[in-house]
Protein backbone atom coordinates (compact mmCIF):
# COMPACT_ATOMS: atom_id res chain seq x y z
CA UNK A 1 0.00 0.00 0.00
CA UNK A 2 1.14 3.14 -1.09
CA UNK A 3 1.07 6.54 1.05
CA UNK A 4 -1.10 8.34 -1.38
CA UNK A 5 -3.68 4.74 -0.65
CA UNK A 6 -3.07 6.12 3.34
CA UNK A 7 -3.78 9.51 2.38
CA UNK A 8 -6.84 8.77 0.30
CA UNK A 9 -8.37 6.94 2.99
CA UNK A 10 -8.18 9.87 6.10
CA UNK A 11 -11.15 11.48 4.96
CA UNK A 12 -13.23 8.38 5.91
CA UNK A 13 -11.24 7.75 8.72
CA UNK A 14 -12.07 11.31 10.18
CA UNK A 15 -15.96 10.66 9.50
CA UNK A 16 -15.11 7.03 11.17
CA UNK A 17 -16.55 5.13 8.16
CA UNK A 18 -13.57 2.87 7.77
CA UNK A 19 -13.98 -0.52 9.07
CA UNK A 20 -11.99 -4.10 8.73
CA UNK A 21 -8.91 -4.47 7.08
CA UNK A 22 -9.30 -0.66 6.39
CA UNK A 23 -9.48 0.44 9.46
CA UNK A 24 -6.51 -1.89 10.75
CA UNK A 25 -3.90 -1.01 8.21
CA UNK A 26 -4.78 2.91 8.89
CA UNK A 27 -4.06 3.20 12.60
CA UNK A 28 -0.91 1.32 11.89
CA UNK A 29 0.00 3.53 9.59
CA UNK A 30 -1.04 6.63 11.80
CA UNK A 31 1.19 5.55 14.86
CA UNK A 32 4.28 5.95 12.56
CA UNK A 33 3.17 8.72 9.77
CA UNK A 34 3.31 12.64 11.59
CA UNK A 35 2.14 13.71 8.00
CA UNK A 36 -0.96 11.98 8.23
CA UNK A 37 -1.62 12.27 11.78
CA UNK A 38 -1.84 16.40 10.68
CA UNK A 39 -3.51 16.01 7.82
CA UNK A 40 -5.93 13.63 9.86
CA UNK A 41 -6.57 16.77 12.23
CA UNK A 42 -7.50 18.92 8.86
CA UNK A 43 -9.98 16.21 7.90
CA UNK A 44 -11.68 16.29 11.59
CA UNK A 45 -12.53 19.78 11.29
CA UNK A 46 -14.11 19.17 8.24
CA UNK A 47 -16.11 16.46 9.17
CA UNK A 48 -16.79 18.87 12.40
CA UNK A 49 -18.57 21.33 10.66
CA UNK A 50 -21.06 18.74 9.73
CA UNK A 51 -22.53 18.95 12.84
CA UNK A 52 -24.07 22.54 11.66
CA UNK A 53 -25.86 20.52 9.23
CA UNK A 54 -27.99 18.93 12.50
CA UNK A 55 -30.56 21.13 14.41
CA UNK A 56 -30.44 22.30 17.64
CA UNK A 57 -32.23 20.65 20.31
CA UNK A 58 -32.42 22.00 24.10
CA UNK A 59 -31.33 18.81 26.39
CA UNK A 60 -33.23 19.26 29.76
CA UNK A 61 -31.64 20.75 32.53
CA UNK A 62 -31.48 17.99 34.84
CA UNK A 63 -28.27 17.04 32.75
CA UNK A 64 -26.27 20.31 33.36
CA UNK A 65 -27.01 19.47 37.37
CA UNK A 66 -25.87 15.68 36.47
CA UNK A 67 -22.84 16.69 35.10
CA UNK A 68 -22.28 19.15 37.68
CA UNK A 69 -22.90 16.52 40.57
CA UNK A 70 -21.04 13.94 38.97
CA UNK A 71 -17.73 16.19 38.85
CA UNK A 72 -18.03 17.61 42.64
CA UNK A 73 -18.17 13.34 43.38
CA UNK A 74 -15.26 13.14 41.26
CA UNK A 75 -13.48 15.33 43.17
CA UNK A 76 -14.04 13.98 46.66
CA UNK A 77 -13.52 10.71 45.24
CA UNK A 78 -10.39 12.21 43.69
CA UNK A 79 -9.29 13.84 47.43
CA UNK A 80 -10.40 10.46 49.33
CA UNK A 81 -7.82 8.63 47.14
CA UNK A 82 -4.61 10.97 47.32
CA UNK A 83 -3.24 8.62 49.37
CA UNK A 84 -2.11 6.49 46.32
CA UNK A 85 1.54 7.14 44.99
CA UNK A 86 0.91 10.95 43.92
CA UNK A 87 1.13 11.67 40.41
CA UNK A 88 2.91 14.37 40.03
CA UNK A 89 5.79 13.00 41.37
CA UNK A 90 5.81 10.87 38.65
CA UNK A 91 7.68 13.17 36.21
CA UNK A 92 10.39 13.89 39.29
CA UNK A 93 11.17 10.35 39.29
CA UNK A 94 12.33 10.28 36.11
CA UNK A 95 14.01 13.26 36.25
CA UNK A 96 16.01 11.56 39.26
CA UNK A 97 16.31 8.49 37.22
CA UNK A 98 18.37 10.47 34.55
CA UNK A 99 19.83 11.93 37.67
CA UNK A 100 20.97 9.15 39.35
CA UNK A 101 21.83 7.67 35.93
CA UNK A 102 24.21 10.46 35.45
CA UNK A 103 25.62 10.35 38.69
CA UNK A 104 25.89 6.71 38.11
CA UNK A 105 28.23 7.80 34.87
CA UNK A 106 30.60 9.77 36.83
CA UNK A 107 31.27 7.21 39.15
CA UNK A 108 32.40 4.60 36.01
CA UNK A 109 34.30 7.56 34.66
CA UNK A 110 36.25 7.68 38.50
CA UNK A 111 36.17 4.26 38.73
CA UNK A 112 38.19 3.72 35.56
CA UNK A 113 40.87 5.84 37.29
CA UNK A 114 40.55 4.61 41.05
CA UNK A 115 40.17 0.64 39.99
CA UNK A 116 36.95 -1.49 38.52
CA UNK A 117 36.03 -3.06 42.34
CA UNK A 118 34.87 0.52 42.66
CA UNK A 119 33.22 0.83 39.55
CA UNK A 120 31.38 -2.73 39.88
CA UNK A 121 29.97 -1.46 43.10
CA UNK A 122 28.62 2.27 41.93
CA UNK A 123 27.37 0.20 38.72
CA UNK A 124 25.10 -2.23 40.59
CA UNK A 125 24.20 0.55 42.73
CA UNK A 126 23.17 2.48 40.57
CA UNK A 127 20.91 -0.12 38.94
CA UNK A 128 19.27 -1.38 41.52
CA UNK A 129 18.06 2.49 42.11
CA UNK A 130 16.90 2.13 38.57
CA UNK A 131 15.26 -0.65 38.84
CA UNK A 132 13.59 0.54 42.25
CA UNK A 133 12.50 3.64 40.50
CA UNK A 134 11.25 2.22 37.64
CA UNK A 135 8.83 -0.49 39.98
CA UNK A 136 7.66 2.63 41.43
CA UNK A 137 6.71 4.26 38.31
CA UNK A 138 5.24 1.59 36.42
CA UNK A 139 3.04 1.16 40.34
CA UNK A 140 2.07 4.28 39.91
CA UNK A 141 0.81 4.34 36.21
CA UNK A 142 -0.91 1.18 37.50
CA UNK A 143 -2.89 2.77 40.34
CA UNK A 144 -3.54 5.85 37.76
CA UNK A 145 -5.22 3.65 35.18
CA UNK A 146 -6.91 2.06 38.25
CA UNK A 147 -8.13 4.99 39.92
CA UNK A 148 -9.03 6.58 36.61
CA UNK A 149 -11.13 3.34 35.30
CA UNK A 150 -13.03 3.52 38.90
CA UNK A 151 -13.92 6.99 38.74
CA UNK A 152 -15.35 6.26 35.15
CA UNK A 153 -17.28 3.45 36.70
CA UNK A 154 -18.72 5.80 39.48
CA UNK A 155 -19.44 8.51 37.51
CA UNK A 156 -21.30 6.29 34.79
CA UNK A 157 -25.28 6.52 35.44
CA UNK A 158 -25.03 2.47 36.18
CA UNK A 159 -22.77 2.58 38.94
CA UNK A 160 -23.47 0.29 41.46
CA UNK A 161 -21.51 -1.13 44.46
CA UNK A 162 -21.83 -4.56 46.18
CA UNK A 163 -20.83 -5.51 49.47
CA UNK A 164 -19.09 -9.12 49.82
CA UNK A 165 -18.52 -10.68 53.11
CA UNK A 166 -16.22 -12.86 54.57
CA UNK A 167 -17.87 -16.62 55.50
CA UNK A 168 -16.86 -18.61 57.81
CA UNK A 169 -14.27 -19.76 55.87
CA UNK A 170 -12.93 -16.44 55.87
CA UNK A 171 -14.63 -14.30 58.56
CA UNK A 172 -12.12 -11.30 58.08
CA UNK A 173 -12.36 -10.95 54.45
CA UNK A 174 -14.50 -8.42 53.23
CA UNK A 175 -14.61 -6.98 49.69
CA UNK A 176 -16.30 -4.46 47.52
CA UNK A 177 -17.26 -4.92 43.90
CA UNK A 178 -17.92 -1.65 41.67
CA UNK A 179 -19.64 -1.82 38.64
CA UNK A 180 -21.57 -0.26 35.46
CA UNK A 181 -24.95 -1.64 35.57
CA UNK A 182 -25.05 -0.50 31.76
CA UNK A 183 -21.61 -1.77 30.60
CA UNK A 184 -20.35 -4.54 32.60
CA UNK A 185 -17.45 -2.63 33.73
CA UNK A 186 -16.37 -3.76 37.08
CA UNK A 187 -13.58 -3.09 39.97
CA UNK A 188 -12.90 -5.50 42.89
CA UNK A 189 -11.26 -4.51 45.67
CA UNK A 190 -10.45 -6.92 48.65
CA UNK A 191 -9.16 -6.68 52.05
CA UNK A 192 -8.22 -9.12 54.94
CA UNK A 193 -7.44 -12.35 52.51
CA UNK A 194 -4.08 -14.22 52.60
CA UNK A 195 -2.21 -14.36 49.50
CA UNK A 196 -2.73 -17.73 47.98
CA UNK A 197 -0.73 -20.55 47.79
CA UNK A 198 1.80 -21.15 44.87
CA UNK A 199 -0.42 -22.50 42.19
CA UNK A 200 -3.75 -20.81 43.24
CA UNK A 201 -5.43 -17.93 42.58
CA UNK A 202 -8.71 -16.31 43.90
CA UNK A 203 -11.85 -16.15 41.38
CA UNK A 204 -14.48 -14.05 41.20
CA UNK A 205 -18.13 -15.36 40.46
CA UNK A 206 -21.38 -14.01 39.19
CA UNK A 207 -24.59 -16.24 39.98
CA UNK A 208 -27.30 -16.01 38.20
CA UNK A 209 -29.70 -17.81 39.85
CA UNK A 210 -27.98 -20.74 40.51
CA UNK A 211 -25.39 -20.39 37.74
CA UNK A 212 -22.36 -19.42 39.00
CA UNK A 213 -20.22 -18.10 35.85
CA UNK A 214 -17.10 -17.31 36.26
CA UNK A 215 -15.00 -13.64 36.83
CA UNK A 216 -11.07 -13.35 35.98
CA UNK A 217 -8.84 -14.56 38.89
CA UNK A 218 -6.84 -12.19 40.43
CA UNK A 219 -3.89 -12.44 42.70
CA UNK A 220 -3.32 -10.32 46.87
CA UNK A 221 -0.87 -8.22 47.71
CA UNK A 222 1.48 -9.18 50.46
CA UNK A 223 -0.54 -6.50 52.47
CA UNK A 224 -4.07 -8.38 52.26
CA UNK A 225 -5.48 -6.48 49.82
CA UNK A 226 -6.64 -6.88 45.89
CA UNK A 227 -7.71 -4.97 43.40
CA UNK A 228 -9.14 -6.84 40.19
CA UNK A 229 -10.97 -5.23 36.86
CA UNK A 230 -13.78 -7.87 35.44
CA UNK A 231 -16.49 -7.69 33.43
CA UNK A 232 -19.75 -8.93 34.75
CA UNK A 233 -21.46 -11.01 31.99
CA UNK A 234 -24.66 -9.36 30.70
CA UNK A 235 -26.81 -11.90 32.24
CA UNK A 236 -25.49 -10.20 35.48
CA UNK A 237 -26.17 -6.98 34.89
CA UNK A 238 -29.81 -6.34 36.20
CA UNK A 239 -29.19 -8.67 39.19
CA UNK A 240 -26.61 -11.44 41.10
CA UNK A 241 -25.65 -12.46 43.52
CA UNK A 242 -21.51 -12.49 43.49
CA UNK A 243 -19.05 -15.07 45.45
CA UNK A 244 -15.28 -15.54 45.49
CA UNK A 245 -13.13 -18.66 46.11
CA UNK A 246 -9.73 -19.84 45.59
CA UNK A 247 -9.17 -21.98 42.53
CA UNK A 248 -6.00 -22.62 40.61
CA UNK A 249 -4.13 -20.15 38.91
CA UNK A 250 -5.52 -20.71 35.48
CA UNK A 251 -9.37 -19.87 37.00
CA UNK A 252 -11.85 -22.54 36.70
CA UNK A 253 -15.08 -22.39 34.70
CA UNK A 254 -17.11 -23.48 37.73
CA UNK A 255 -16.15 -23.52 41.35
CA UNK A 256 -14.22 -26.32 43.51
CA UNK A 257 -13.09 -24.38 46.22
CA UNK A 258 -15.62 -22.91 49.22
CA UNK A 259 -16.91 -19.82 49.04
CA UNK A 260 -15.05 -17.55 50.97
CA UNK A 261 -16.69 -14.11 51.03
CA UNK A 262 -20.34 -13.23 49.05
CA UNK A 263 -22.80 -10.98 48.48
CA UNK A 264 -25.28 -9.75 45.79
CA UNK A 265 -26.22 -6.66 44.27
CA UNK B 1 -24.44 39.23 28.19
CA UNK B 2 -20.90 40.26 26.72
CA UNK B 3 -20.34 40.24 23.43
CA UNK B 4 -19.15 37.07 22.28
CA UNK B 5 -15.35 38.39 21.14
CA UNK B 6 -15.23 39.95 25.07
CA UNK B 7 -16.21 35.97 26.15
CA UNK B 8 -13.60 33.19 26.90
CA UNK B 9 -12.60 31.59 24.02
CA UNK B 10 -13.15 27.44 24.18
CA UNK B 11 -9.51 27.24 24.20
CA UNK B 12 -9.33 29.27 27.78
CA UNK B 13 -12.29 27.27 28.93
CA UNK B 14 -10.56 24.23 28.61
CA UNK B 15 -6.99 25.63 30.30
CA UNK B 16 -9.67 26.46 33.04
CA UNK B 17 -11.11 22.83 32.99
CA UNK B 18 -7.98 21.81 32.91
CA UNK B 19 -7.30 23.45 36.77
CA UNK B 20 -10.43 21.79 37.73
CA UNK B 21 -12.86 24.82 37.57
CA UNK B 22 -16.44 23.98 37.23
CA UNK B 23 -17.84 27.29 36.24
CA UNK B 24 -15.53 26.98 33.52
CA UNK B 25 -16.93 23.44 32.52
CA UNK B 26 -20.45 24.82 32.89
CA UNK B 27 -19.68 27.53 30.60
CA UNK B 28 -18.43 25.08 27.66
CA UNK B 29 -21.55 22.92 28.46
CA UNK B 30 -23.84 26.25 27.65
CA UNK B 31 -21.94 27.26 24.94
CA UNK B 32 -22.62 23.62 22.90
CA UNK B 33 -25.43 22.03 24.99
CA UNK B 34 -27.75 22.52 22.27
CA UNK B 35 -25.47 21.54 18.84
CA UNK B 36 -24.30 18.53 20.15
CA UNK B 37 -27.34 17.66 21.96
CA UNK B 38 -28.89 18.24 18.17
CA UNK B 39 -26.35 15.69 17.07
CA UNK B 40 -26.36 12.95 19.38
CA UNK B 41 -30.32 13.02 19.36
CA UNK B 42 -30.10 12.22 15.53
CA UNK B 43 -27.58 9.77 16.07
CA UNK B 44 -29.44 8.22 18.86
CA UNK B 45 -33.13 8.82 18.36
CA UNK B 46 -33.61 8.46 21.95
CA UNK B 47 -33.77 11.46 23.84
CA UNK B 48 -32.89 9.35 27.26
CA UNK B 49 -29.86 7.76 25.54
CA UNK B 50 -28.73 11.29 23.86
CA UNK B 51 -28.76 12.60 27.49
CA UNK B 52 -26.72 10.22 28.72
CA UNK B 53 -23.72 10.37 26.55
CA UNK B 54 -24.03 14.05 26.44
CA UNK B 55 -23.89 13.64 30.46
CA UNK B 56 -20.55 11.44 29.99
CA UNK B 57 -19.19 13.61 26.77
CA UNK B 58 -18.30 16.70 29.44
CA UNK B 59 -17.29 13.80 32.48
CA UNK B 60 -14.74 13.23 29.60
CA UNK B 61 -13.67 16.70 28.80
CA UNK B 62 -13.79 17.27 32.82
CA UNK B 63 -11.13 14.26 32.84
CA UNK B 64 -9.73 14.37 30.05
CA UNK B 65 -8.82 18.85 29.72
CA UNK B 66 -5.22 18.33 30.73
CA UNK B 67 -4.18 16.12 27.88
CA UNK B 68 -5.87 18.50 25.05
CA UNK B 69 -3.55 19.54 22.92
CA UNK B 70 -4.84 23.04 20.79
CA UNK B 71 -1.93 22.56 18.57
CA UNK B 72 -3.21 19.23 17.46
CA UNK B 73 -6.41 20.33 16.72
CA UNK B 74 -9.67 22.92 17.97
CA UNK B 75 -11.30 22.63 20.91
CA UNK B 76 -14.93 22.22 18.80
CA UNK B 77 -13.59 19.86 16.70
CA UNK B 78 -12.24 18.09 19.64
CA UNK B 79 -15.55 18.13 20.95
CA UNK B 80 -17.62 17.06 18.38
CA UNK B 81 -15.52 14.12 18.13
CA UNK B 82 -15.95 13.14 21.18
CA UNK B 83 -19.29 13.26 20.73
CA UNK B 84 -19.68 11.23 17.59
CA UNK B 85 -17.39 8.30 19.05
CA UNK B 86 -19.07 8.18 22.09
CA UNK B 87 -22.55 7.99 19.81
CA UNK B 88 -21.23 5.19 18.01
CA UNK B 89 -20.17 3.74 20.93
CA UNK B 90 -23.73 3.41 22.01
CA UNK B 91 -25.18 2.83 18.97
CA UNK B 92 -22.88 -0.48 18.72
CA UNK B 93 -23.72 -1.24 22.64
CA UNK B 94 -27.42 -1.36 21.76
CA UNK B 95 -26.61 -2.81 18.66
CA UNK B 96 -29.14 -0.31 16.82
CA UNK B 97 -27.77 0.17 13.72
CA UNK B 98 -30.08 -2.24 12.20
CA UNK B 99 -33.12 -0.77 13.91
CA UNK B 100 -32.43 2.25 12.24
CA UNK B 101 -31.98 0.83 8.85
CA UNK B 102 -34.58 2.20 7.41
CA UNK B 103 -34.66 5.62 8.96
CA UNK B 104 -32.04 7.47 7.23
CA UNK B 105 -33.28 11.26 7.11
CA UNK B 106 -31.47 14.32 5.10
CA UNK B 107 -29.64 17.24 6.21
CA UNK B 108 -32.07 19.54 7.50
CA UNK B 109 -31.20 22.78 5.67
CA UNK B 110 -32.73 24.88 8.40
CA UNK B 111 -31.97 24.59 12.02
CA UNK B 112 -34.71 25.74 15.10
CA UNK B 113 -34.79 29.07 15.17
CA UNK B 114 -33.13 30.42 18.29
CA UNK B 115 -32.57 33.90 19.39
CA UNK B 116 -29.91 33.14 22.11
CA UNK B 117 -28.23 31.31 19.29
CA UNK B 118 -24.98 33.30 18.51
CA UNK B 119 -24.25 35.53 14.82
CA UNK B 120 -21.16 33.39 14.55
CA UNK B 121 -22.39 30.12 14.80
CA UNK B 122 -25.69 31.10 12.78
CA UNK B 123 -23.71 31.95 10.15
CA UNK B 124 -21.65 28.97 9.89
CA UNK B 125 -24.97 26.72 10.13
CA UNK B 126 -26.11 28.87 6.71
CA UNK B 127 -22.43 28.23 5.20
CA UNK B 128 -22.32 24.43 6.01
CA UNK B 129 -26.22 24.03 4.48
CA UNK B 130 -25.30 26.12 1.57
CA UNK B 131 -22.29 24.08 0.83
CA UNK B 132 -24.31 21.02 1.26
CA UNK B 133 -26.47 21.87 -1.39
CA UNK B 134 -23.19 21.96 -3.71
CA UNK B 135 -23.05 18.45 -3.09
CA UNK B 136 -24.67 15.70 -5.35
CA UNK B 137 -27.42 13.57 -4.19
CA UNK B 138 -24.92 10.29 -3.55
CA UNK B 139 -22.10 12.47 -2.08
CA UNK B 140 -24.86 13.99 0.51
CA UNK B 141 -26.63 10.60 0.98
CA UNK B 142 -23.22 9.00 1.88
CA UNK B 143 -22.02 11.39 4.13
CA UNK B 144 -25.11 11.58 5.87
CA UNK B 145 -25.32 7.81 6.69
CA UNK B 146 -21.49 7.99 7.71
CA UNK B 147 -21.60 10.87 9.86
CA UNK B 148 -25.56 11.02 11.35
CA UNK B 149 -26.12 7.72 11.83
CA UNK B 150 -22.76 6.22 12.74
CA UNK B 151 -22.38 3.73 9.55
CA UNK B 152 -18.95 2.36 8.37
CA UNK B 153 -18.06 2.18 4.73
CA UNK B 154 -19.48 -1.62 4.71
CA UNK B 155 -22.65 -1.01 6.48
CA UNK B 156 -23.39 2.38 3.83
CA UNK B 157 -22.60 0.20 0.77
CA UNK B 158 -24.91 -2.60 2.16
CA UNK B 159 -27.26 -0.01 2.85
CA UNK B 160 -27.53 1.42 -0.27
CA UNK B 161 -26.61 -1.72 -1.94
CA UNK B 162 -24.09 0.15 -3.84
CA UNK B 163 -20.21 -1.39 -4.38
CA UNK B 164 -18.01 -0.98 -1.70
CA UNK B 165 -15.83 1.04 -3.78
CA UNK B 166 -18.22 3.21 -5.21
CA UNK B 167 -19.22 4.13 -1.70
CA UNK B 168 -15.71 5.00 -0.92
CA UNK B 169 -15.44 6.76 -4.12
CA UNK B 170 -18.56 9.17 -3.29
CA UNK B 171 -17.60 9.61 0.45
CA UNK B 172 -13.91 11.27 -0.20
CA UNK B 173 -15.07 13.08 -3.31
CA UNK B 174 -17.51 14.41 -0.89
CA UNK B 175 -15.46 15.18 1.67
CA UNK B 176 -12.73 16.89 -0.62
CA UNK B 177 -15.60 19.13 -2.29
CA UNK B 178 -17.08 20.13 0.83
CA UNK B 179 -13.79 20.90 2.59
CA UNK B 180 -13.00 22.85 -1.04
CA UNK B 181 -16.26 24.84 -0.33
CA UNK B 182 -16.32 25.55 3.09
CA UNK B 183 -12.74 27.26 2.54
CA UNK B 184 -14.12 29.49 0.06
CA UNK B 185 -17.09 30.51 1.62
CA UNK B 186 -15.11 30.86 4.53
CA UNK B 187 -12.26 32.64 3.08
CA UNK B 188 -10.07 33.36 5.71
CA UNK B 189 -12.22 32.50 8.62
CA UNK B 190 -11.26 28.78 10.05
CA UNK B 191 -13.60 26.17 10.93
Amino acid sequence: MTHQDYQDMLALHALAALDGSDLRVMEEHLVSCATCREELESWHDTAGALVYAGELVEPSPQVRERILEDIRSAKKISAASSNVVPLKSIPRQAFWVSRYAAIAASLVFVALIVGLVILGEQNRRANRELARLSAQYEQAQRDRERNQKLLEILNSPGARVAELAGTNEAPTAHAVLTYDAKSGQAILMTNGLPPAPAGKAYQLWFIVGNLPMPGRVFAIEPNGTGVSSDQLPVAALKTAGFAITQESAGGATSPTGPILLRGSS
Amino acid sequence: MLPESTQLTDANLLNAIARQDEQALASLYDRYRRILFGLLMRMLRSREEAEDVLQEVFLQVWRQAPDFDPRRGRPFTWLVTLARSRAIDRLRQLGSRQRLASSAIEFAGEGISDAAENTFRAEQRQLVAAALTELSEEQRRTLTLAYFEGLTQAEIAERLRSPLGTVKTRMRSGMIKLRELLSQKMESRAF
